[in-house]
């Protein structure tokens, strides 16, 4: 009778003021099945965290093109951290220069997807590293 | 975490725990069934406001600043937005929230988005579950937004104290808005985006039916037609006072508890359909008989009814006497 689907957060952190790439990932999980929650642009990582906890999801989604990503991403984890949820898979795209990436990923993004990058291999790793 | 300690935690207020809770009760995990039966005689009724209307017609905008004046006036106010599962993916895009943005972080706000899975009529099956939860949490007002269909989602009219129905001029014919059903399950209608043309004209058609059918029902109460723009706030001050007015009503009148009576019925039917299907239905569709019918339709050996009542011979002997 389980009827256990993947919710995913896709979120939008910062000042951008442009969201296709958010809304073609947003599409593409909700095409492989997910429940994905949208919030739109300009969100703080205050509000991304306490959307993530009341809509019990997954996996969350940061997208970021202005070059904000080193701060926001992190904080993003470190409250995800505060709220004791490690269990929450953390990912990252947009615009993220090379040399960015190792330093996000030891901060609890555990992917980095920058833009160029197949859907199907986001929806991939989604599945292989989400929670039971 | 065991099923009676997260319906402790639920009932202490904890958001972590509701959130599971309802994560839970939405997937028909484990456990579920005993959250729902320790929580049911440990809380009580909310009032429940459901909002319903065409997509884009403004009802997260109008869902928000309610909410906002409710959560002001000292209210615990748990929101279920509904949007529709693809039936193709069995996925779903959830963007309700996008509206939304002025009620998240604030105290005494719960916002959850629900996918439809697959229920027909504007509801999913675990919405009155997930009310439940909202009300064991201490919701005092829970608001349900549908899937915005418009034309199919009446559901709501068996869930809901007051349903309000959004609409907003240029989106057809005005008989689109009195073919649905729409037009008998609204206790508020309000048109939104009154600033745009034909906000007058569909108003007036609007009064115009509404009388006409109060003539043929002669309900007790007359269900306004207020205009209004969700997103400069303006008249929703008045719209907050038409729902106080309704509420009034259903307490004076003996409509509150037909309400409360018809929403005690469908959990129950709720429940019987589901145990009937689990019990019946399954075994039924997973048998061979099923599948050797299948093939007979297709080659119209047999019609669909006989197969139906065959099967239904074989496994209940005695069933149409």
């Amino acid at each position: 009778m389980d009827e256990k689907r993947i919710r995913a957060l896709i979120a939008k952190p910062g000042l951008d003021g442009h969201d296709r790439g958010a809304k073609i990932v947003a599409q593409a999980l909700r095409d492989a099945g997910m429940e994905v929650i949208y919030t739109g642009l300009r969100q703080t990582p205050e509000q991304i965290v306490s959307t993530a906890l009341q809509e019990d999801v997954d996996v969350i989604g940061l997208s970021s093109l202005s070059g904000a990503h080193s701060h926001l991403f992190p904080r993003v984890a470190e409250l995800i951290e505060e709220k004791g949820r490690q269990d929450i898979l953390i990912i990252g795209g947009g615009v993220i220069p090379e040399k960015d990436r190792s330093d996000l990923e030891k901060k609890g993004i555990k992917q980095i997807f920058t833009s160029g990058t197949s859907t199907q291999d986001i929806i991939k790793f989604i599945k292989e590293n989400v929670r039971d | 975490m065991d099923t009676q300690e997260l319906g402790e935690s639920i009932i202490g207020g904890d958001e972590n725990a509701l959130a599971r809770g309802l994560t839970l009760v939405e997937n028909r995990s484990e456990g579920y069934k005993d959250l729902l039966e320790y929580l049911f005689p440990r809380s009580s009724s909310s009032y429940i406001l459901g909002i319903t209307g065409p997509p884009g017609a403004g009802k997260s905008s109008i869902t928000t600043k309610l909410a906002l004046d409710m959560v002001d006036k000292g209210q615990k106010v748990g929101i279920l937005a509904i949007d529709p599962t693809s039936p193709f993916s069995g996925g779903a895009l959830l963007g309700d929230r996008i509206r939304m943005g002025e009620l998240v972080g604030r105290e005494n706000v719960f916002i959850r988005s629900m996918a439809s899975r697959g229920a027909l009529g504007g509801l999913s099956p675990a919405v009155l579950d997930a009310i439940l939860l909202m009300e064991a949490y201490g919701s005092n007002t829970v608001i349900i937004e549908t899937v915005g269909v418009g034309q199919s989602e009446t559901d709501i009219a068996g869930v809901a104290d007051t349903v309000l129905i959004i609409l907003m001029p240029g989106i057809g014919d005005d008989v689109q808005t009195i073919k649905a059903g729409l037009l008998e399950i609204g206790d508020l209608f309000v048109i939104n985006k009154a600033d745009h043309e034909g906000a007058g004209e569909l108003s007036a058609f609007l009064e115009g039916m509404l009388n006409w059918q109060e003539k043929e029902k002669e309900k007790d109460w007359n269900p306004p037609v207020l205009k209004t723009v969700a997103i400069s706030s303006d008249r929703m001050e008045e719209l907050l006072g038409k729902i106080e007015e309704h509420k009034d009503f259903l307490q004076k009148t003996d409509q509150g508890e037909k309400k409360g009576l018809r929403r005690a019925g469908l959990a129950l039917k709720t429940h019987m359909k589901a145990e009937l299907e689990q019990l019946f239905l399954k075994p039924l569709l997973d048998g061979e008989d099923w599948r050797q019918g299948i093939i007979k339709v297709q080659e119209r050996e047999a019609f669909p009814g006989e197969v139906v009542r065959s099967i239904l011979e074989k496994n209940f002997p005695n069933i149409w006497r």
